[in-house]
This record gives structure tokens, sequence and C-alpha cells, in this order.
């Protein structure tokens, strides 16, 4: 938690995301929507000054709000729309602050991590169980872009929630 | 000769279910969602297996990928560049597969943060192996998740960034078994 905290404050003092580029798009595509459920529109957006300062975050954001989105609502199943309705439900019921992603990533690692741990300990026995947390706990993969705003933790998460149902 | 209810009910469910079967195979229903679905699946395989090999052609990738060249032609890279679409062979299909398998599991083979975590897989690696035999009976299900996974993500990711991002489910797999392999041998030889 105070590395994914250090990380953000890096983030938006350096303005680089080095671990996951496209974090960002993720970010302002999750902003989009929270706008658009909260039935905001583009004059009423410059009006509240909700437009990014920054020239790139502006134009992503322009991109995403008009061009892809159409000021519609995505739908369908594509993984990407739903990191971004998470996103947006974040946003709207906390803050605009990317903090809240990364915490909710945090959560999805270490719960995917978890259910591992359950289904080790259930057919493997606590000593097997017990190695298998200390390595995964610590794996650079999942220690490190727990920080980021990265969807693949939704795909972990959902894949080892469905092996605990089975063998758990 | 009474019959109960439950079992009265049971073989009205059971000649129901034989009617139905006899519909769907003599109807031809069967026979059409099989060529769809083989349709469907084999476009597929081949779209990916045809993105990973014009992956590895490209400058970049054979700096990064392990056993670039490995049963690959370049003439199958041509004739993708070409839209020519070519037979898949199953050799081809092997090599490739074997290649994603090592790619999602010993990636990066150059120098950097995840270095330590790719010599963990290779140590890990022979307990893997050893976890897959004495508990196959129990892991099988696992292990195909584990398969199918490393065959989608490894075919399909390009760079090698994006490649380790993406299979961190197939580490986690990976390690457990590996870990229930460890727990094992460890046990029967203390």
């Amino acid at each position: 938690m105070i590395l994914a905290c250090g990380y953000d404050v890096f983030v938006s003092i350096t303005d680089k995301d080095f671990l996951v580029p496209d974090s960002k798009a993720y970010s302002i595509r999750g902003r989009c929507v929270s706008l658009l459920l909260q039935w905001y529109d583009d004059k009423e957006c410059k009006i509240a000054g909700l437009f990014p300062n920054n020239k790139v975050d502006r134009e992503i954001f322009n991109d995403t709000l008009v061009r892809e989105l159409r000021y519609t609502l995505p739908a369908g199943d594509n993984e990407t729309n739903v990191f971004s309705y998470i996103i947006a439900f974040l946003y709207s019921v906390l803050s605009y602050n990317t903090i809240w992603p990364r915490i909710f990533n945090i959560v999805l690692s270490i719960c995917s991590v978890y259910f591992i741990f359950k289904v080790a300990k259930r057919q493997f026995g606590d000593t097997a169980a017990n190695l298998f947390l200390l390595v995964a706990l610590f794996l650079p993969t999942q220690f490190g872009y727990s920080i980021t705003l990265s969807r693949d933790f939704l795909r972990v998460f959902i894949v080892s929630s469905t092996i605990w149902v089975i063998y758990g | 000769m009474t019959i109960s209810i439950r079992s009265a009910i049971n073989k009205i469910i059971i000649v129901f279910i034989i009617f139905v079967i006899g519909f769907v195979l003599s109807s031809g229903v069967a026979l059409d969602f099989y060529h769809r679905l083989s349709d469907k699946v084999m476009t597929d395989i081949g779209t990916y297996l045809y993105h990973h090999i014009l992956t590895l052609f490209t400058v970049d990738a054979r700096h990064y990928f392990l056993l670039p060249e490995g049963g690959y032609t370049k003439e199958l890279a041509n004739a993708y560049l070409q839209n020519s679409v070519q037979p898949i062979r199953f050799p081809l299909l092997v090599t490739i597969f074997f290649n994603g398998l090592f790619n999602i599991l010993f990636q990066p083979v150059f120098l950097c943060l995840h270095t330590p975590q790719s010599i963990l897989n290779l140590m890990a690696f022979p307990f893997f192996l050893y976890g897959i035999i004495r508990y196959f009976r129990k892991i099988w299900g696992i292990l195909i998740i584990f398969l199918i996974l490393s065959f989608r993500i490894s075919i399909y990711d390009s760079g090698v960034e994006a490649l380790i991002r993406h299979g961190m489910i197939c580490e986690l797999l990976y390690l457990l078994i590996g870990s229930a392999g460890f727990a094992s041998w460890i046990t029967k030889n203390s």
C-alpha cells in the first residue's frame, strides 16, 4: 500500500508510468465513463473545469469521449470495458484519484493468491500451501504490477476464483 | 409389481433424453454445430499462429524470444505477409506450442527486474514435472486450464512486457504445481 502511494506520487510528479505505460489511458477512460454515468456532457465538463490541464491528457480525454465512446456508455464483454466501469465506479463513489484503482488491484492480487493458497492447502497439504504463499506473494510480477492500473489482475482474479470454486 | 413415482419419472426423463439425442444426431443439427465450431476454432488458432510467426520474424522479437527460429520457416511468414494462407502442419503446431509455453515460463531471457523470477521458474521446472506425475489425478483440470491459458497468451502476445504481465495467472498455476511437487519430494526424502 505504501509502495502504491509512493508510486502514485511518482507518476503524478513525473507524468511517466514506466511499469504499465497504458495506465493513463485506462484512468482517463474510467474518468470519461464516470462522467457519462453522472450525465455530464461536453459543455458541462468545460464549465466545471473537468478537462485535464496537461495537453496529452486532454487529447486522450477528448479522443476517448468524442471518437471512441461517442457520448454513449461502452457496451459488450470486452475486458477493457469492464475495467473502465470498475474504475468509473471507484472514481464516482470515492473520488477522482488514481490511488483507488491501485488499491483495487492490490486487493485483487492478494485475493487471487489467497484463493490459490486455499486450493493448495486442500489438495496438497500445509507444506506446499505455505511454500506457495511465500513465493507467490513476493513474486516481482505480482508485487510490482499490483501497484499499477493494469487490467490483468481482473483476469487473474476470475481464473483463480474459478479454480477455488472447483478445487478449494 | 409396483413402480415408484421416482423410478417412473427417471424412465420418462431417460426416454426423453434418448429422443432428443436421436433428433439432434439424425436431423444434422449436431453435424452443423460441429462444423461451425471447428471452423471457428481452427480459424482463431490459425490467426493466432500466423500472428505469432509474424511477430517472431520481426527484428526486435528475435532478440528477446526464446527459440526464435526453431521449427519455423521463413516461407510461412512470407506467405502470411502475402495473404496466402497455408495449411498448418502438426509438427509446426507442436513446435509453436512448446515455444509459447517456454516463453511464458522463462521470460525474460535478458537481465532485468524479472530475472530472479525466471531463475526461480527454471529451478521449479523439475518439481513442476514431478508434481504433475505425482498429483495428476488431482490436478488434471488445473493442468488443462494452465495449458489453454498459456497457449492463448503466449501465442497472442507479441511483446515481452505484455507477455510477462498477461502470463501472471499461468505463473501462479505453475508455482502451485511446482510447490506441490517440491513439498512432496522433500517429504518423501526426509
